[in-house]
């Protein structure tokens, strides 16, 4: 145990005194997405904000990973521009919608990406228009029009199951834990207690039903 | 789903305006963009469920009698009549000796409880404690939902947990031999139960007879996974157990 220790310390030792010249890559390439962010009015965090360690403490702590810049865009416009701007300084892209990833990748699975949160795509917005009458309704609490809901790319499982309960009496099949995202969720083949009933992917909107 | 591409490109994707994409979205999304909106088909939400446990902990002392639990599950989930989409079947095993058998049913309680049940457990000594209960749908997502409250907030979400975990997916075709069940459960017991951390497995059943899941072929999303029998899921997490172990000593 002694011994490692004393390596570890020559080794960061060795490290500092090494001047690495892709730090200066590096930092010239943070300064360009800054720069291209700030350009575009996107929401951003940096390290020096108050939220830093709030946005980006991985959901197992086990697999930290600490991003270079993180957007919180509240449009697809400034989704698009994130990705724009992280390709253009050569930093790589990050989606993060509940962040629980087993192993971090919401992330980027590793150090230096640019993580893009969704938490500002949250609504839920379930379609009643058109009310079905058919007789099997009997054995449901109510009808609920085409009952295709809209959900944002970083909804949270329970408030997904509540609100379309509310909204409308209806369900549809997702995981068990509430601070899961639908973001990996629903594009992983997240499983839950109603997926042998209601199937995995079988009820995107243009499968289950074409009207949209 | 409304989509932003890895060139910036918003669309909004469909089956039939994107079918690439939309294959593609439905399994391996980050290779290919970011979804903003998801269009979901919703059904009727049940009036209420079934919900059930069925507790062996003592079979939990030979591998054959754990094997010979999940070798009748099986058979049930692949060959019974009575199987169909309606049951949700999870076996959840931890360090402490739990095993148990759970999950919930989508129809009527004295049906379940004369008929599913009985045909479930058939030949299998008599369980530890068995409970069946009516619960209504909200009520049934936030028993399940370890704890959590399903309302979350939309800002500063701040749970935390530290953890292994590891999987393993068993295919509908190659169903557990008795050997292979009598080895897990071998281990279990001769190692699990005795481990310096605290561990839990959740074996979850996908497939089985009428499964959903496995009608799609494998070639209609990105997800391809339309053959899955039983899925292994261990963790093992320290932190929870922590202050509960340093509380005994003290």
């Amino acid at each position: 145990m002694l011994s490692t220790s004393l390596l570890f310390l020559f080794v960061s030792n060795a490290i500092a005194d090494f001047v690495d010249p892709r730090d200066h890559l590096v930092n010239r390439q943070h300064q360009a997405l800054q720069d291209c962010l700030h350009a575009k009015a996107v929401p951003t965090t940096l390290n020096s904000s108050s939220d830093w360690t709030s946005l980006t403490t991985a959901f197992n702590l086990r697999l930290q990973y600490t991003p270079v810049v993180v957007t919180i865009p509240e449009t697809p416009q400034q989704v698009s521009d994130s990705i724009t701007c992280a390709a253009a300084a050569g930093i790589k892209v990050q989606p993060r919608s509940g962040g629980h990833s087993y192993g971090s990748y919401s992330l980027g699975g590793k150090n230096g990406s640019l993580t893009i949160d969704l938490q500002k795509f949250n609504e839920v917005s379930l379609d009643k228009g058109r009310q079905l009458t058919h007789f099997f309704m009997i054995f449901a609490n109510r009808s609920q029009g085409t009952g295709i809901v809209r959900a944002g790319g970083g909804v949270r499982l329970g408030n997904l199951g509540l609100g379309v309960y509310k909204q409308g009496q209806a369900a549809l099949p997702h995981g068990t834990y509430p601070g899961v995202g639908i973001g990996g969720h629903y594009t992983h083949g997240g499983f839950g207690y109603s997926s042998r009933r209601w199937g995995k992917y079988r009820c995107f909107a243009n499968i289950c039903n074409d009207s949209s | 789903m409304d989509v932003v591409l890895a060139n910036g490109t918003q669309l909004h994707v469909t089956r039939t305006t994107h079918p690439e994409l939309y294959y593609a979205l439905r399994g391996a999304a980050d290779s290919i963009g970011v979804v903003t909106t998801f269009y979901l088909q919703t059904q009727p939400a049940p009036v209420q469920i079934v919900s059930y446990s069925v507790n062996f902990t003592s079979a939990l002392k030979s591998s054959s009698s754990v094997a010979d639990v999940l070798l009748q599950l099986q058979k049930f989930a692949q060959s019974s009549p009575l199987m169909d989409r309606n049951i949700t079947l999870e076996i959840y095993m931890n360090i402490f000796g739990t095993f148990e058998l759970r999950g919930w049913y989508f129809g009527d309680r004295t049906h379940f409880s004369s008929a599913v049940l009985p045909a479930m457990l058939e030949g299998l000594p008599k369980a530890d404690n068995t409970t069946i209960a009516t619960r209504k749908w909200l009520d049934a997502l936030q028993d399940i939902a370890e704890g959590e409250p399903l309302v979350e907030p939309l800002t500063g979400y701040n749970n935390h947990q530290t953890f292994y975990t590891k999987s393993i997916v068993t295919r509908e075709a190659k169903p557990l031999t008795r050997r292979a069940l009598e080895s897990f459960a071998g281990y279990v017991i001769s190692k699990g139960l005795s481990a310096e951390s605290p561990w839990e497995t959740y074996i979850s059943l996908y497939g089985g007879r009428d499964s959903q899941i496995n009608v799609p072929s494998p070639d209609s999303a990105a997800y391809s996974h339309r053959d899955s029998l039983w899925v292994f899921q261990v963790n093992s997490s320290p932190s929870p157990f922590r202050q509960h172990l340093s509380g005994s000593i003290l």
